[in-house]
């Protein structure tokens, strides 16, 4: 009997062994083809060459400027050359480097008498005279830190993080009296739902 | 009664995942809330005057590319000469590809005729035999089209000059005026944008008045290829002339030969502060209009002639305020 068990026990870890073998495969397959850069894809073709397009990830308006903020999500270094509100050049500065490596930010800054509830659209041409727009429905100042500011805060974070933990708890008694076919449901439901929240957050 | 069951730390988590989901759930709903929020704070947003508005783009504000007096020998036409039937004026322009810096920093791939947007000026007095060699060192087919009169194998649209090639036009130059001369190579609408296009005096043979002479190119930069034009100007880099004024003398008329050749707007225009002007459609008449603005479509142009009553900064710009605010502006410094 105990030979037995002995031999089940060393047969189920094999199992969670050979589990991990399709994921190491799969690792070495994507770093393979990572590594390869382009030279696998100019085989079938040319790829179209990436437009020189920044990423505007936010607009503020302050009283009198407006901020961008932008990043480069290109893989080749891109410069902030000219930009525009509502199609006219404006001057700028920027808090940060004009030229962008992959991945960098950085806040542009045009001195702005913009009127608070039009619409916006800002650009941002690089260089290579590619220009990346993006509107905003109503211009609206953006808010400093303040006490009132820290007070909506806490009282999202209390309505979001806080109350439904403590709604969470309250299964507690149902739970224990629950079939534990329903909660191993209950757990593969989370287990699923959170894996999707942590790659949709990836997005 | 049924026994109890303990309630293990695994089912305790459990139940506590679905609590812990819902925080990146209500944050994302709000973030979206947030961004979605409509104008709640009343009145204008006021602050500190920047340097903001285009009477303020002068000098070093001024995002223009370039160096003084570059643009000089598109600015200023070469010199005029007596009328002499038959006398020989030969010009060679090279098409190549060339990268431009159409505004501050900004750089368009264009074709070009001798190395700029616009093309250099060709000038001649009426009955001289023009002859212009079209040598292309870019890679696509081009030709030189020249508005006025001459025939029809001299008219650039049948002899697509090959890259590699070259292809020399003749012709008497005439009627007297201000014309203009651009590739007529398919797709059209390509080749003027990219640059190939430039201006073309013809001198009447009893000459016109001392003046003052400059040369007005207007076109547009489309540098991202969405066929509408990003930068506007006026020679080329954008804002150039609101960088470096064009510098006057108010003793003498200034004369400006004009035209548009900017391609996907209806139209271009021509507005100076401060002063009126004669304005002859073509050139090629003496009929003038008195103004202050003149509207051109796409290959119109005439000449302009101001006698400046007052000194100081004038202001010159297209009159649609789209195009002077992307870079179709300048200055006239008028001094006695």
């Amino acid at each position: 009997m105990a030979a037995t068990s002995a031999a089940e026990r060393r047969s189920g870890g094999a199992w969670r062994l050979w589990a991990l073998v399709p994921l190491l495969l799969l690792v070495g397959v994507v770093a393979l083809f990572a590594s390869s850069g382009t030279s696998l894809l100019d085989l079938v073709g040319r790829a179209p060459p990436a437009l020189d397009q920044f990423d505007i990830r936010r607009v503020e308006f302050k009283p009198g400027e407006i901020t961008i903020r932008v990043t480069n999500p290109q893989r080749k270094k891109l410069t902030i050359a000219s930009v525009t509100v509502d199609d006219a050049i404006v001057p700028f500065r920027t808090d940060g480097p004009t030229s962008l490596s992959r991945l960098r930010s950085s806040r542009i800054v045009v001195p702005y008498q913009w009127v608070d509830g039009d619409p916006y659209t800002v650009g941002v041409t690089s260089s290579s005279g590619i220009e990346t727009t993006a509107s905003v429905a109503a211009a609206v100042e953006a808010r400093g830190a303040s006490p009132r500011g820290f007070l909506g805060y806490a009282l999202i974070g209390l309505l979001v993080g806080v109350i439904p933990v403590a709604l969470g708890l309250a299964w507690l008694p149902s739970l224990r009296r629950a079939d534990p076919r329903w909660v191993a449901a209950f757990m593969a439901l989370t287990a699923g739902l959170l894996s999707f929240l942590a790659l949709d957050a990836l997005a | 009664m049924p026994k109890r069951r303990r309630l293990t730390r695994r089912q305790v988590l459990v139940a506590a995942a679905p609590a812990l989901a819902a925080a990146p759930l209500a944050r994302l709903a709000l973030g979206e809330a947030a961004a979605a929020s409509p104008a709640r704070h009343a009145g204008m947003a006021m602050g500190p005057m920047g340097p903001m508005g285009h009477a303020a783009m002068i000098g070093a504000e001024v995002p223009a590319p370039g160096r003084p007096n570059e643009l000089d020998a598109l600015l200023y036409p070469p010199k005029v000469l007596a009328h002499k039937p038959g006398r020989t004026r030969e010009y060679t322009l090279v098409a190549s590809d060339r990268q431009i810096e159409v505004a501050k920093g900004v750089f368009f791939s264009g074709w070009t005729y001798n190395g700029t947007a616009p093309g250099p000026v060709i000038r001649a007095t009426e009955d001289d035999l023009l002859r212009v060699t079209l040598v292309n060192a870019g890679s696509h087919p081009h030709t030189i089209h020249f508005h006025g009169i001459h025939p029809a194998n001299m008219d650039g649209v049948f002899e697509i000059v090959e890259p590699g090639a070259s292809y020399t036009y003749e012709f008497p130059a005439r009627p007297y005026g201000m014309q203009l001369y651009h590739c007529h190579s398919t797709p059209l609408k390509k080749h003027i944008a990219k640059g190939l296009y430039g201006a073309f005096i013809i001198d009447p043979p009893k000459p016109r008045a001392p003046a003052q002479e400059l040369v007005m190119l207007l076109a547009g930069f489309d540098t991202d290829g969405d066929g509408a034009n990003n930068f506007y100007s006026v020679n080329g880099p954008a804002f150039y002339y609101a960088k470096y004024p064009i510098r006057v003398r108010r003793s003498e008329t200034v004369r400006i030969y004009l035209a548009n050749l900017t391609e996907f707007d209806l139209i271009n225009s021509f507005h100076l502060h401060g002063e009126f002007f004669r304005y002859y459609p073509t050139g090629s008449t003496d009929h003038f209009e008195y103004t202050d603005t003149v509207m051109l479509c796409q290959g119109q142009r005439g000449i302009i002639e101001i006698d400046f009553h007052n000194t100081g900064r004038f202001m010159f710009h297209a009159h649609q305020s789209e195009f002077t605010e992307l870079g179709w502006m300048g200055f006239f410094d008028v001094v006695a």
